[in-house]
């Protein structure tokens, strides 16, 4: 959906807007709070850990999971499967050095057979997650093809996973870096959550740019003339710190108002249908760390990953001072 | 294109040995791996510029038509136009900078 144009991206965000909508999120969001906590809870008692794999990745990869109707025991599948598309130019994740189009046309292949297989059994026996809401939509006669639907699945699980992980682990490094921000946010979570939320993705931009391809000669606001069939880049980390928008762009400011950002691309048809899923998922995270580990920090330098598309972190580590799980229930 | 074309702000590029714009290679991953505070000079350097610097590509970037490179877009007012165009800036034939592969798992939408 994402590489479509209207009228076909049209039809098919309008099918998935109709089984994704807030009453769908909400159904399963209202685990969030829950998942989050036993996340916290896992590494609360050990004082330190790797931030990205064991509390940023697992909020959304188990959310997405849950809503879509994957089973828990394949969310490492999936994990894994993500990694390796979204970070195929990193060696780490290359199969072989320089076949990172190989790589990522098999890991999306091996998630798009997972989906199908859950599409193929919801339809026979649906339940009450979005695969099922999405083979069994028929409204106006509209329904996504088998293809379709693989494709859509492969974009959400990708799209709904990665880059909200990557928001969570850069809003860790950037709160330790700058402790003013974080004893703010910490002195009045609710107040200064909002914009503490669209300051870390402005910051962190975790999709780094996306292209357009011209379908005629266009000659721009800013006076600069464009030919069909070229190619343009909107680099939206640095748009998200273009000076003429954003005062003392490089100055993390949680209370920065109006933001702008573009981090969840700009208005447009193309713009992030999961942004609220996303802002729910980041809030409801560092609600729970504040929570329980309140000085939690990075305590080193990120991992990150060698792209230019994801501004990802591979690994983060961190400390805190470690409680016991027994006497901070909620 | 002319890429070290005037700035219309003031090139404070005090750090040591400052990018120039010909030196930002987008597509090398080598330069995503350089410090925050390089890769923030680099973009301010470029927003500066009068125009959208072009980087030929000569792999890598699929069959698709306009393949030799792409344009680089790095002002927030130019993102805001081309999202709000979409029938002008298509998203058909991929959004990564090499065109998509053509996969039995995606359907072509040309």
């Amino acid at each position: 959906m994402i590489e479509m144009d209207d009228p076909r991206h049209a039809r098919h965000r309008r099918i998935v807007s109709r089984a994704f909508t807030p009453r769908m999120i909400q159904r399963f969001t209202d685990d969030v709070e829950l998942t989050a906590a036993g996340i916290v809870d896992a590494v609360a008692d050990r004082g330190s850990c790797d931030f990205v794999a064991e509390i940023a990745a697992r909020l959304p990869l188990k959310i997405i999971c849950d809503l879509m109707g994957i089973d828990d025991k394949d969310q490492g599948f999936v994990f894994e499967r993500t990694n390796r598309i979204l970070g195929a130019e990193d060696p780490e994740y290359a199969a072989e050095p320089g076949a990172s189009g190989a790589t990522m046309l098999h890991a999306a292949n091996e998630l798009a057979a997972l989906v199908q297989e859950l599409a193929r059994s919801r339809a026979a026996r649906p339940t009450d997650d979005l695969t099922s809401a999405l083979v069994n939509a028929n409204i106006d006669g509209e329904k996504l093809t088998w293809q379709e639907l693989a494709s859509f699945f492969v974009l959400l699980v990708i799209a709904g996973n990665e880059t909200t992980r990557n928001a969570i682990s850069h809003g860790l490094k950037l709160l330790t870096e700058h402790p003013d921000q974080k004893a703010l946010w910490q002195s009045d979570f609710e107040r200064y959550a909002p914009g503490a939320v669209e300051e870390i993705v402005r910051v962190a931009s975790p999709v780094i740019y996306m292209r357009r391809s011209l379908t005629q000669d266009y000659e721009t606001a800013a006076g600069q003339r464009f030919k069909e069939h070229d190619k343009v880049v909107m680099v939206y980390w640095s748009a998200n710190r273009d000076e003429t928008v954003f005062d003392d762009p490089h100055r993390f400011d949680i209370t920065r108002d109006p933001n702008p950002h573009v981090g969840f691309g700009a208005a447009g048809p193309h713009f992030c249908l999961g942004a609220h899923l996303a802002r729910r998922e980041i809030t409801v995270m560092f609600r729970e760390l504040f929570r329980k580990l309140p000085d939690i920090r990075a305590a080193g330098e990120p991992d990150r990953l060698q792209s230019n598309f994801i501004n990802g972190i591979k690994r983060l580590p961190c400390e805190f001072t470690p409680t016991s799980t027994r006497t901070t229930g909620s | 294109m002319e890429r070290t074309g005037e700035l219309t702000g003031g090139a404070a590029m005090a750090a040591e040995q400052p990018l120039g714009p010909d030196d930002i290679d987008f597509s090398d991953p080598g330069f995503w791996a350089r410090p925050l505070r390089d890769r923030e000079a680099a973009f301010a350097l470029l927003r500066r510029q009068r125009s959208a610097p072009f980087y030929a590509v000569t792999e890598n970037l699929g069959a698709g038509p306009g393949g030799g490179g792409y344009y680089l877009l790095t002002r927030h007012a130019d993102v805001l136009e081309v999202s709000r165009r979409p029938k002008v800036f298509s998203s058909a034939s991929g959004i990564r900078i090499a065109d998509k592969p053509e996969s039995s798992s995606r359907s072509s939408t040309r």
